[in-house]
């Protein structure tokens, strides 16, 4: 399934949670070619915040993507407050909420690196670009190597127009 | 002392690196894998990109995974 990003920022920024964009959607709103199919974000951990983020999907079918069907699984505070960092199948698309994410901590750590823009019809926060390369040097996968490239060229570019 | 106020301790700059800002880890270009990779990137795409406000690149986004969405299945069916 393809996820739905303007209805998913939708229903993330209307209740009010607090969450920055990171991953695929990040880079391509940084200027990135790539296309993504997931939206990954880091939510903050408060538990207010938790509560919010518990609230807000649950009418949206949230399940632990790759998991054999029929486990009992429940989405809500409890859940999300027991775990860290989850990778959902939801009606709107994969969704995955990282409480901590490598080389850059929790939410408060990565806020300092973030701006909040528009975009998808709404306002929120995102990841910026020197620290979302950061990101995915820090997760060491193969398959960013060709992203990390493109991310580091659209650093440069920047950089020269900005003299 | 304890774990916490060690960490805000100036002894703590005697024995780590030097800091480093996102910026100047972002920059490491010398990673020699990632020159490679960069040479087979098509930068006209980022150009045209990069001439797009955010707005206007999440809405590229949007129209991309629509694309997909719609021609997926029926890419699947004619491989029935």
């Amino acid at each position: 399934m393809v996820t739905d990003f303007e209805q998913a920022m939708r229903v993330l920024t209307g209740d009010g949670i607090e969450f920055i964009v990171i991953g695929g959607v990040a880079g391509a709103l940084h200027g990135s070619a790539f296309i993504t199919q997931d939206l990954d974000v880091v939510y903050s951990r408060e538990r207010e915040n938790i509560r919010r983020l518990a609230t807000a999907l649950q009418s949206h079918q949230p399940y632990l993507r790759g998991a054999p069907e029929g486990l009992p699984f429940r989405w809500d505070e409890a859940t999300i407050r027991n775990g860290l960092n989850f990778t959902l199948t939801t009606s709107l698309g994969d969704l995955d909420l990282l409480g901590e994410v490598a080389g850059g901590g929790n939410y408060s750590d990565l806020s300092p690196h973030s701006q909040e823009v528009g975009g998808f019809g709404v306002r929120f926060r995102l990841v910026n670009l020197e620290k979302l390369i950061v990101l995915k040097r820090a997760a060491g996968r193969p398959k960013d190597l060709a992203v990390i490239a493109e991310l580091q060229g659209i650093l440069e570019r920047r950089k020269q127009r900005e003299g | 002392m304890d774990y916490d106020e060690f960490m805000k301790s100036p002894a703590l700059r005697e024995v780590a690196p030097p800091y480093q800002t996102d910026a100047d880890l972002a920059a490491e270009a010398a990673d020699p894998v990632v020159e490679v990779f960069k040479r087979d990137i098509d930068f006209t795409l980022v150009e045209k990109n990069l001439r797009l406000t955010t707005e206007q690149r999440a809405q590229q986004l949007v129209n991309a995974t629509r694309f997909i969405a719609r021609f997926r299945p029926l890419v699947a069916d004619g491989q029935r």
